[in-house]
């Protein structure tokens, strides 16, 4: 008989194992449309129609930053909830209420994209993961996701009940460290869905389903920009969760300082919000004041990721240095990069560290300029959320499964190579992107190519940055191949009872020595919502004084091949008009 | 097998004072120093490769751009 999440908390280990597969059932579907449209664009390999490319890329999108990432997070904050209070969730039922929300409702997005493949049916949802008006989708697309964001709401609630009951036993006690990750992360997603939330409800499904005439694109973007920049830290706080907690015990040491953790946590609770507008620097119709507002938050936004680096990093030297390691670099020799766990965790955040680089370019106004909506963008993030959170996430599992399932993992070389092949796919093709942005390649076009036009690259080709995108997409794909086989070569392991304990990392510093006031979450979640109302009351109020809350006179625009053509011969005499009166001025010079 | 390397592995236990991360330290001024190279380095790429955005005149005054 082993220790084990599973021999302790069998119910809610099932719990984590279905949100788990559901998670990797969208990563599979994610991984295919991008292999798909990595070798449309590069030009390697066409075989779906270019007017295809955008349904493949919405459900890519959908899929890996919807699905797969919030499917896991909620497995591992159950796992860190009912492990760190050492008690079970109150109400299974209830868990399995908020899953079975979640589930129903990405099926129903899912299903409205996919539908965007056939001719057999008018639903299709082909509006990518941004679904920016006037693009339009079924309205089954928007009620699924209401529904699943619904899901992860009585998810929080779920887990604040659980400390709700843990705290009237243990009255003074401090809230155990994966709890407080937990609690505040949550606090944060009620904070920032609240923005889709009304976005979806109030504009986009009313007007889908033909309730009201036209909605006003610049107030629906920024709300989704709302949630669209605290969504990323959505995805990041579960990972940054896994460094603090996972990474150390892993490295043979321990955390070095959970009050830093708490203070880091804290600042997402309150930072992550008010920056949305930083994704809007090229929308004309926010005033630059406003922008210059949202940049200066961003730039706060680095404190917390640079204390991170700093704790987890000291963490793993401690481990180090337990291990038997020395000197000022020689101790990263004596870490356990044969295992897989470590090593994919060390990767993801190596990769951050780079993606830190991109993202200040990003989060730099004039500087974004340069890069907005090009490809640079797209190997940005494809270095955080796709590999700082999903190869965490990947690496993590290794451990995770033998917990949730009871068996052994299936093979640790399997994982190992796994972790190292994302890092070296991700290497190659994130490069690249970066690389092809600098020259101007834009994002979401499934065919960056032009007639009298050539992209110049002052080094290298066009066509070596082509390759090695190409050849970085294949590399991740096999990845995804070795990890399926992990998971399922474990699911089909018998029972095994020797398992490690389910444990997480002790600390150098414990939260004795955190003052008792970073555990005041009514006190933070009031700054987070003061911050947030001086950052979005006067955009929202110009954009709506400007536009109207219900647009001037935009109409509906179904995403459709009719609607392709309707377009080309409404830029055609757009663009013909602006010929004209150019002509015209030069004329009267 | 996958059991987590931990405690076996581990050759001596170091407390909260006797560790000083003075590895973390070292990480951290190389990857600054990457950092700053890379800024100098987008200098050129955003100035000299392509005319001003939002910066306008100040820049082509002093003659930079
Ligand atoms: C097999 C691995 C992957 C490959 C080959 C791949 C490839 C691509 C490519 C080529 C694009 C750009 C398409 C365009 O702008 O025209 C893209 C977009 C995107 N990818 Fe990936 N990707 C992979 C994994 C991931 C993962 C793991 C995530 C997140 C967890 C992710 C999230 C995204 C998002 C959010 C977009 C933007 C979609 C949009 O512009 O609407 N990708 N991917
Ligand atoms: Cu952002």
């Amino acid at each position: 008989m082993s220790n084990a999440y599973i021999d302790d908390f069998p119910a809610e280990a099932k719990v984590v194992r279905t949100a788990f597969y559901s998670s990797f059932l969208a990563l599979a579907l994610g991984g295919v449309f991008g292999v798909i449209q990595t070798l449309h664009r590069t030009g390697y390999y066409r075989f779906i129609d270019s007017a295809d490319y955008y349904t493949v890329l919405t459900a890519h999108g959908v899929f890996l930053v919807i699905s797969f990432t919030i499917f896991f997070l909620v497995g591992v904050f159950t796992w860190a909830i009912t492990t760190s209070l050492d008690r079970g969730v109150e109400d299974l039922r209830f868990t399995w209420g908020w899953y079975g929300l979640m589930a129903i409702g990405i099926t129903l997005s899912g299903v409205a994209i996919l539908a965007g493949f056939t001719d057999a049916t008018d639903i299709s949802a082909s509006v990518l993961f941004t679904f920016y008006a006037p693009l339009q989708a079924h309205p089954m697309f928007y009620l699924g996701l209401v529904l699943f964001v619904v899901g992860t709401w009585l998810a929080g609630v779920d887990w604040f009940r659980s400390w709700w009951a843990w705290k009237a036993e243990n009255p003074d006690e401090r809230i155990p460290l994966p709890t407080f990750m937990v609690l505040t992360t949550m606090l944060m997603w009620y904070i920032a869905t609240l923005g889709v939330a009304a976005a979806i409800l109030v504009f986009l499904l009313p007007w889908s389903l033909g309730l009201v005439e036209s909605v006003n694109p610049l107030l629906t973007r920024t709300l989704f920009w709302f949630f669209g920049h605290p969504v990323v830290y959505f995805w990041l706080m579960p990972a940054y969760m896994m460094w603090y907690i996972m990474l150390p015990k892993v490295s043979g040491g321990k955390l070095f300082s959970d009050p830093l953790a708490r203070v880091v946590f804290v600042l997402f609770l309150i930072l992550s919000v008010p920056t949305g507008i930083h994704h809007q620097y090229l929308d004309p119709g926010i005033a630059e004041g406003f922008k210059f507002i949202a940049m200066t938050n961003t730039m706060f936004l680095l404190l917390p990721s640079l204390l991170t680096a700093f704790t987890v990093v000291a963490s793993m030297e401690h481990g180090a240095r337990q291990r038997g390691g020395e000197g000022y670099f020689g101790w990263l020799k004596a870490l356990p990069w044969r295992d897989p766990v470590f090593t994919g965790m060390a990767l993801a955040g190596l990769m951050f560290a780079a993606a830190g680089f991109s993202g200040m370019i990003n989060a730099g106004m004039n500087i974004n300029y340069l890069v907005h909506n090009t490809f640079w963008v797209v190997g940005h993030f494809h270095l955080t959320v796709g590999t700082a959170v999903a190869l965490t996430f990947m690496a993590v599992t290794y451990w995770f499964l033998p917990q949730i399932t009871g068996k052994a993992l299936w093979s640790r070389s399997v994982a190992l190579g796994q972790v190292v092949l994302w890092f070296v796919g991700m290497t190659f093709m994130s490069n690249a992107m970066h690389r092809a942005g600098l020259l101007g390649v834009p994002r979401r076009t499934a065919e960056p190519q032009y007639d009298g036009f050539e992209f110049e690259a002052a080094v290298g080709t066009m066509g070596e940055l082509q390759a090695q995108i190409a050849l970085g997409g294949i590399l991740l794909t096999l990845s995804l191949v070795l990890f399926f086989a992990n998971v399922v070569g474990t699911a089909l392991n018998g029972r095994s009872d020797d398992l490690p304990a389910n444990e997480y990392a002790g600390t150098l510093s414990g939260p004795e020595d955190a003052p008792l006031v970073l555990d005041n979450l009514k006190l933070w979640t009031a700054i987070a919502v003061v911050l947030v109302v001086f950052a979005y009351t006067f955009p929202l109020l110009s954009i709506i004084d400007r536009g109207g809350l219900f647009g001037p006179d935009i109409n509906p625009f179904p995403v459709s091949l009719e609607t392709v053509h309707l377009l080309a011969f409404a830029l055609e005499s757009h663009v013909t008009g602006a010929l004209e009166s150019v002509a015209w001025l030069g004329v009267n010079r | 097998m996958c059991a987590m390397t931990d405690e076996s592995e581990q050759r001596r236990e170091i407390g909260h004072d006797e560790y000083d991360p003075v590895g973390t330290l070292a990480l951290i001024t190389v990857y600054f120093l990457i950092i700053a190279l890379l800024w100098v380095f987008m200098y050129f790429v955003e100035f000299l490769g392509n005319e001003p955005t939002v910066v306008g005149s100040f820049l082509t005054v002093v003659g930079i751009a």
